[in-house]
C-alpha cells in the first residue's frame, strides 16, 4: 500500500528543507537557517484558526453561555475610597422575592483572598472597587435592586490618593503589612560598577523627573462567567473570559475552601484582555462560585463597563526620577534611577512588574555604571496590575526621553547618542548578563528603521517648515508644528529569572490524521492557537487544517503558568514543538516500517511522509496514524518544556535576567497645533526584532494593535480620580483612540538568527507597544520645541504644560 | 438601569394627552441616546421619570423641507439625515457640517435633532448652528401650540423652559439669503466619537466689498448654555475683516465667557483657546462668503 500518496512539484519545493529542529540554549545556531521560504506552514501568513467564528459572529463569549435554572450575580461595592464598615443590613434584600442568596464576608466558606485583594471586604474598605456584599438572584434586575436593598453603615476614614502622599512622613497606612506604605516584596535594586565615579568622569550631568498615568485595559468584552456547581461531589465548572485559567482555578479554590482539583476552569473566547482579566477574574469568579455552591443553581456574573473601570487592575503609574552622566563625546558613563510606581490599595503584581522594570531601567545602552531603585506604594485607589508591556511602556516612556534631553544637553544628534551607547554582541547589560549566544541586532535595526522613514531628512524638512511657519502669522495653518522622534528599546524574552517559566504542551495524533493539541497557554485574541497550530503541523509536517486546537481546560492539561510576558509563543511554543517532535518520532518509526527504511531517512510535509531525496517512497501521514494507533503504539505526548536555571542575585540585580531579548526602534511623526495643544499622530514606523515570524500577518497584526495602543498611552488615555473616586469609567469620558485617530501604520518585520526560541522565534507581543509613547512624545517635543515630562500629552498638558485637574486630590497631579 | 414603564404614541395629539396624562414623570424618548444613558446611570436628571413615551413611530415629526423661504426640520429628523440632506447640505451647511460631527455612525442614525435640543446639554453640536440660523421651535401640547427662538429655550445645562407636557414639531429657520459664508469647529479629545470640549458655530453675511453685514455666532460648551453671543456679533458688525479685529473678536469672547461662566477649573485652558477657535471661525466664514457667488433663492 506504500506509494500511495502523491507529493505535488509545488510541495516539494516549498518544503525542500533541513529537518527543522529547534536549538536548545547554547546548541550551535543551525546554518542557513533564515526565513528563505524553506518552510510549509511557519513563517507564512496563514488566517488565523478562530477567524471564521469570529467574523461571522458565532464564536461564543462567557456572557453568551445559558444554563437552566441559572441566577445572575451582582456586587455591592464601596461608597468610599477608604471607610470602616459599622454595619451591612441585607434583611430587605433578603426579602425580595427572586433573591437567592445575599451574602457578605462573613458567610465566605473558604479565605477572603487567594492574594491581597478581598472577595468581600469585612470591617474595612480601601478602595472604590472593594466589594462588600453580593447577590444572586432570578434576573440582573432583581439582583440590581437587592443590591440597592442593602444598607451598608460606613465611617469614612482620610485616605492616601498620591505617590508623594503614601510616601509622607507620618502618612496614613493602607495595609498594616506594610510599613511607610511601600508595597511588600516590590523593592528591586540594580548595582553594577560604582555611579560616582561614573560622575566624576561625566562631563554632563542631567537630573530629570517624568510621570506616567493610570491607564484601563478598556477590552471590548468586560468581563463575565458562569459558575455551574456539582453537588453530588461538591465540584463546579467555571466558563468565564480568562486570561489566566489556572490562576483563576486556584482563586476558586480558595474561595470555596476546596480542593484544586474539583474546580473545573474552561477558557471562553476572550473579547481581550491585555493583562487585564486576571485578579479581577478570580474575585469574580470566586464570587459566583460561593454563590452557586450556597444556591445550588448556576450563577452568571457579567460587569458593567463601569465595574470593569472600577475593580479592574490598571496599568501602574510610575514616577521616574533619573541622573545621568555622559562624557563629551557621548558615552554614557553612569544612570542612577529611582523608580516609584503607585500600587493602590493591594499588592497585584507591582513585585514582578518592578523586577522588569528593574531590567530595563537603563534600555537598550551599555552603561558602566549604574544604581537603580524600583519599588512601589500603596495608595486608596484601584491596584495597578499587568497590562500590556508590563511595567516597559512607563519606563521607556522616561528613559527615552532621557535620552533625547541628555543629547540636547550634549549638544549631540539624539540618534548618534543611542547608536554610540547601544547594545552590541558582546555588550554588558545593567543587570550584568553578556549577550553572547544570542541575537543582539540593534544597531543594524536602528538603521533600518531610519532607512525606511527616511528620518533624517524629514527631521531637516519639518524643521524648515516648523521656521517658515513661525513667520508667517494670521493662517490657522501656520500654528501647526510637525516633528519626529525615535525611542529604541530592548525587551528580556519571557518571564526570564521572575519566576518559573515552564509549560506543557500536549499533541495527540488521532488516528483520521488528525491532530489535536491542547496547551496551558491561553489565546487571549492574539493569535496564539494559530501559532502553536503552526508550530506543531510544521514540525510534524502536515497541514494547518490537521491541527484541531482546543481551549484552556484546566482539568486537561497541568498548570503551565499564565499567559503573560509574550511567552505564548516563545515559550509554550517550546512545549508545543516538543510535543510534535516526540509524536514524530513514534509515528516515524511506525512510517519506517512500512516503507522499509530507517526513521532516519524520513521526512514529512503537507501530510506526506516520505523518505528523504525519494519522494515516491511515501505514505499518507493519516495512514500512518491509523497503522499507529491500531497497532497501539503512543501517538500523544504531553511535554514539559522547562528553560535554564537564571540565577538572580537580589541585593545587587546581578544576572542573566533573560533567555534572550528582543530589540524594537520605533519613530513617530506627529502634528501639533500649537494654539490648542491638539496632537495629532501622523505616522508611526516600528521595527521590531521579532527572531523569526511564526506568523507574519499575525505578528503585524500585533504591531498595529500596539501603534493604537501606545497612541492613547501618549496623548489621551488617563484613568482620572478625585481622590479615591474615578471620573471617567466609561468610554464617553475615558477617550481611547477611534479608528479616525490611528495613525498611518508601518510595521517592519526585523528577522534575526536567535536560537532559543521556537523556530528561533522571540517575543513581540509586548514589545509592540512599548516603544510607541515614547516615540510619539518625543516627536512633540520635536514639534514644540518644548518637553513634557508627564503622560498623556493631552490638550493641557501641550498648550500650559500642565494638566487641569476637575474633583479633588494630589493624584498623579 | 432605572426601571420604568413604555409607552408608545402613534400621533403627536396622543403623545400630547399622554403626557399631559402624566404631567411630569414621563420622559419623550425619541432616539435615546441621551435618555437611555441618563437611566442606566440612574442620574439625577431623570429622578422624576416613571414612564418613557416613545414617539419615535410618529412619521409625520420626520422630515425636513424646502419651504420656499424657510427651511423646516421635524425633530425626529436624524443627525445622519440632517448630514446628508440636500435641503440642509444647501441652504444650512454648517448644521449639516455639525451633525455630521456628533458621535459615532450608529449615533448619529439614532441621535435626533429635537433630541439634542430638548436634551439641552451644554455640548450639544446642532444647537450652536442652529442659534446661528435664527432658528424657532414649534411646541405642541393639550392646551395649544406656541412657537418660541431656539435661544430662548436653554434655562440651564440639561434644562430646558419647556413644560414637561409639551412636545417639539417642528424646527424652522429663514434661509440666509445673500452672500454667506459659515464655519463650525469642534474641539474634541479626538478626532471621532468626541463630545466637544467647545464648539464655535460663526454665519457671517458680508457684501460684495467684504463689509460684514449680518454676523451670527454661536459658542457651544463655552456658556453656561449654548449661546449667540451679541457683544462679538457687534464688534465685527459693519467692518471688513483684518487680522487684528478677528483677534479682538476672539479676545472678547473669552472674556464673555469669563464674564458668564465665571472661572472654573478648566479656565485656563479654555479661556486661551476659545479666542482661537473664535477668530478661525470668523476667519473662515468670512473667506467663504467672499468666495460664495451670490445665492438667490
Amino acid at each position: 500500500m506504500q506509494g500511495g500518496a502523491v507529493i505535488t512539484a509545488e510541495a516539494m519545493k516549498s518544503c525542500d528543507r533541513e529537518p527543522v529542529v529547534s536549538q536548545m540554549p547554547g546548541e550551535a545556531i543551525p546554518e542557513g537557517q533564515r526565513s528563505d521560504g524553506r518552510y510549509c506552514v511557519v513563517n507564512k501568513p496563514v488566517p488565523r484558526v478562530d477567524a471564521y467564528e469570529k467574523v461571522t459572529g458565532r464564536a461564543k463569549y462567557a456572557a453568551d453561555i445559558y444554563f437552566p435554572n441559572m441566577l445572575y450575580g451582582k456586587v455591592l461595592r464601596s461608597r468610599y475610597s477608604h471607610a470602616r464598615i459599622l454595619s451591612v443590613d441585607t434583611s430587605a434584600a433578603e426579602a425580595m422575592p427572586g433573591v437567592y442568596c445575599v451574602l457578605t464576608a462573613k458567610d465566605l466558606p473558604g479565605e477572603q483572598s487567594w492574594s491581597t485583594y478581598l472577595f468581600l471586604a469585612g470591617d474595612e474598605v480601601r478602595y472604590t472597587g472593594d466589594a462588600i456584599a453580593m447577590v444572586a438572584a432570578e434576573t440582573p434586575q432583581i439582583a440590581e435592586e437587592a443590591i440597592r436593598a442593602i444598607k451598608v453603615e460606613y465611617e469614612p476614614l482620610p485616605g492616601v490618593y498620591s505617590i508623594e502622599e503614601a510616601l509622607a512622613e507620618g502618612a496614613l497606612q493602607v495595609q498594616d503589612y506594610a510599613p511607610g506604605n511601600i508595597v511588600r516584596n516590590t523593592h528591586w535594586p540594580v548595582r553594577k560598577g560604582n555611579v560616582e565615579e561614573g560622575f566624576a568622569k561625566s562631563d554632563v550631568i542631567i537630573e530629570r523627573e517624568y510621570r506616567t498615568q493610570y491607564i484601563e485595559h478598556a477590552y471590548i468584552e468586560p468581563e463575565a462567567a458562569v459558575v455551574v456547581p456539582n453537588p453530588v461531589d461538591g465540584s463546579v465548572t467555571v466558563y468565564g473570559s480568562l486570561q489566566n485559567p489556572f490562576m483563576t482555578r486556584r482563586a476558586v479554590a480558595v474561595a470555596l475552601g476546596t480542593q484544586i482539583g474539583k474546580v473545573h476552569v474552561i477558557q471562553q473566547t476572550l473579547g481581550g484582555s491585555f493583562g487585564g482579566k486576571e485578579e479581577v477574574m478570580g474575585l469574580m469568579c470566586g464570587r459566583a462560585a460561593v454563590m452557586a455552591v450556597k444556591t445550588g443553581r448556576p450563577v452568571k456574573m457579567v460587569n458593567t463597563r463601569e465595574e470593569s473601570f472600577l475593580e479592574s487592575a490598571k496599568r501602574h503609574p510610575f514616577r521616574l526620577r533619573y541622573k545621568v552622566g555622559a562624557t563629551r563625546d557621548g558615552k554614557i558613563q553612569a544612570f542612577e534611577a529611582e523608580l516609584v510606581d503607585e500600587g493602590g490599595a493591594y499588592n497585584s503584581q507591582a513585585q514582578f512588574m518592578n523586577w522588569r522594570a528593574c531590567v530595563h531601567t537603563t534600555g537598550c545602552y551599555e552603561i558602566p555604571n549604574v544604581k537603580v531603585d524600583v519599588y512601589a506604594v500603596h495608595t486608596n485607589k484601584v491596584y495597578g496590575g499587568a497590562m500590556r508591556g508590563y511595567s516597559s511602556p512607563q519606563v521607556i516612556f522616561g528613559q527615552e526621553s532621557l535620552m533625547d534631553e541628555l543629547a540636547e544637553a550634549l549638544g549631540m544628534d539624539p540618534v548618534e547618542l543611542r547608536l554610540k551607547n547601544a547594545f552590541r554582541p558582546g555588550s554588558v547589560t545593567a543587570t550584568g548578563h553578556k549577550l553572547e549566544g544570542q541575537s543582539v541586532p540593534l544597531v543594524d535595526l536602528i538603521k533600518r528603521v531610519l532607512d525606511e522613514t527616511d528620518f533624517f531628512a524629514v527631521r531637516e524638512r519639518y524643521r524648515k517648515e516648523r521656521e517658515e511657519a513661525a513667520q508667517s502669522t494670521g493662517a490657522p495653518e501656520g500654528r501647526l508644528r510637525k516633528g519626529i522622534g525615535l525611542a529604541a528599546s530592548f525587551r528580556g524574552c519571557g518571564l526570564g529569572a521572575e519566576s518559573p517559566d515552564a509549560t506543557g504542551a500536549f499533541v495527540a495524533v488521532m488516528d483520521d490524521g488528525s491532530v489535536l493539541i491542547r496547551s496551558g497557554l491561553t489565546d487571549n485574541g492574539q493569535g496564539l492557537s494559530t501559532a502553536h497550530a503552526q508550530i506543531v503541523a510544521e514540525e510534524l509536517g502536515v497541514k494547518i487544517e490537521d491541527i484541531v486546537y482546543q481551549r484552556v481546560d484546566t482539568s486537561s492539561i497541568p498548570d503551565g503558568g499564565m499567559t503573560v510576558a509574550s511567552r505564548g509563543t516563545f515559550t509554550g511554543g517550546r512545549a508545543m514543538l516538543g510535543a510534535a517532535r516526540e509524536v514524530k518520532k513514534a509515528l516515524f518509526e511506525v512510517a519506517a516500517r512500512m516503507l522499509e527504511c530507517d526513521p532516519e531517512d524520513l521526512t514529512s510535509a503537507e501530510g506526506i511522509i516520505f523518505v528523504k531525496g525519494d519522494p515516491s517512497r511515501s505514505i499518507t501521514f493519516k495512514e500512518v496514524a491509523n497503522r499507529a494507533f491500531w497497532s497501539g503504539r503512543e501517538v500523544s505526548k504531553l511535554f514539559w518544556f522547562i528553560p535554564p536555571d537564571l540565577p538572580w542575585d537580589r541585593p545587587t540585580g546581578q544576572g542573566p535576567a533573560f533567555p534572550t531579548y528582543a530589540y524594537a526602534c520605533v519613530v513617530a511623526e506627529v502634528q501639533v497645533d500649537m494654539e490648542t495643544g491638539a496632537v495629532d499622530v501622523l505616522k508611526v514606523t516600528a521595527g521590531h526584532d521579532v527572531g523569526m515570524a511564526i506568523n507574519p500577518a499575525l505578528a503585524k497584526g500585533q504591531i498595529y494593535g500596539g501603534i493604537a495602543m501606545g497612541m492613547g498611552m501618549a496623548i489621551m488615555e488617563e484613568v482620572e480620580f478625585s481622590d479615591g473616586d474615578i471620573l471617567n469609567p466609561n468610554f464617553d469620558e475615558y477617550i481611547i483612540p477611534t479608528s479616525m485617530d490611528v495613525p498611518e501604520a508601518k510595521p517592519i518585520l526585523y528577522e534575526s538568527d536567535d536560537p532559543v526560541g521556537p523556530f528561533r522565534a522571540k517575543s513581540l507581543g509586548e514589545g509592540a507597544m512599548e516603544c510607541v509613547a515614547a516615540a510619539i512624545a518625543n516627536a512633540v517635543a520635536d514639534a514644540t520645541g518644548r518637553r513634557i515630562r508627564e503622560l498623556p500629552l493631552n490638550l493641557e498638558r501641550v498648550l500650559l504644560g500642565k494638566s487641569l485637574k476637575r474633583g479633588k486630590g494630589g493624584a498623579s497631579k | 438601569m432605572k426601571p420604568f414603564e413604555y409607552l408608545r404614541a402613534s400621533g403627536v395629539d396622543e403623545a400630547c394627552k399622554t403626557l399631559a396624562a402624566y404631567s411630569g414623570t414621563c420622559a419623550v424618548i425619541a432616539g435615546g441616546t441621551d435618555l437611555l444613558v441618563a437611566l442606566r446611570s440612574r442620574s439625577k436628571r431623570v429622578e422624576h421619570v416613571e414612564k418613557v413615551l416613545d414617539i419615535s413611530k410618529i412619521r409625520d415629526l420626520d422630515f425636513i423641507e424646502d419651504r420656499g423661504n424657510e427651511v423646516a426640520i421635524g425633530p425626529l429628523a436624524s443627525h445622519a439625515a440632517l448630514a446628508e440632506s440636500r435641503v440642509t447640505r444647501k441652504y444650512a451647511p454648517i448644521l449639516a457640517e455639525a451633525a455630521k460631527t456628533v458621535g459615532s455612525p450608529q449615533i448619529r442614525a439614532r441621535g435626533t435633532v429635537g433630541g439634542n435640543i430638548a436634551n439641552a446639554s451644554p455640548a450639544a453640536d446642532t444647537i450652536p448652528p442652529l442659534l446661528t440660523l435664527d432658528a424657532s421651535i414649534n411646541v405642541r401640547s393639550t392646551s395649544g401650540e406656541r412657537l418660541l427662538p431656539l435661544a430662548e429655550v436653554f434655562a440651564a445645562p440639561y434644562r430646558t423652559t419647556l413644560r414637561p407636557d409639551e412636545i417639539i414639531t417642528e424646527i424652522v429657520f429663514p434661509k440666509p439669503a445673500g452672500r454667506y459664508g459659515h464655519s463650525f469647529i469642534k474641539l474634541g479629545r479626538r478626532k471621532a466619537l468626541s463630545i466637544s470640549r467647545m464648539n464655535v458655530a460663526a454665519l457671517i453675511g458680508t457684501d460684495d466689498e467684504g463689509t460684514m453685514k449680518d454676523v451670527r455666532i454661536a459658542v457651544g460648551s463655552v456658556m453656561p448654555v449654548p449661546s449667540r453671543v451679541s457683544a462679538v456679533e457687534d464688534l465685527l458688525k459693519g467692518q471688513k475683516l483684518t487680522d487684528d479685529l478677528a483677534r479682538e473678536a476672539g479676545e472678547l469672547m473669552s472674556s464673555e465667557m469669563i464674564r458668564r461662566s465665571g472661572i472654573r477649573w478648566s479656565t485656563e485652558y479654555k479661556a486661551p483657546v476659545i479666542k482661537v477657535l473664535t477668530r478661525r471661525a470668523i476667519v473662515q466664514a468670512a473667506k467663504r462668503a467672499m468666495a460664495e457667488t451670490m445665492n438667490v433663492s
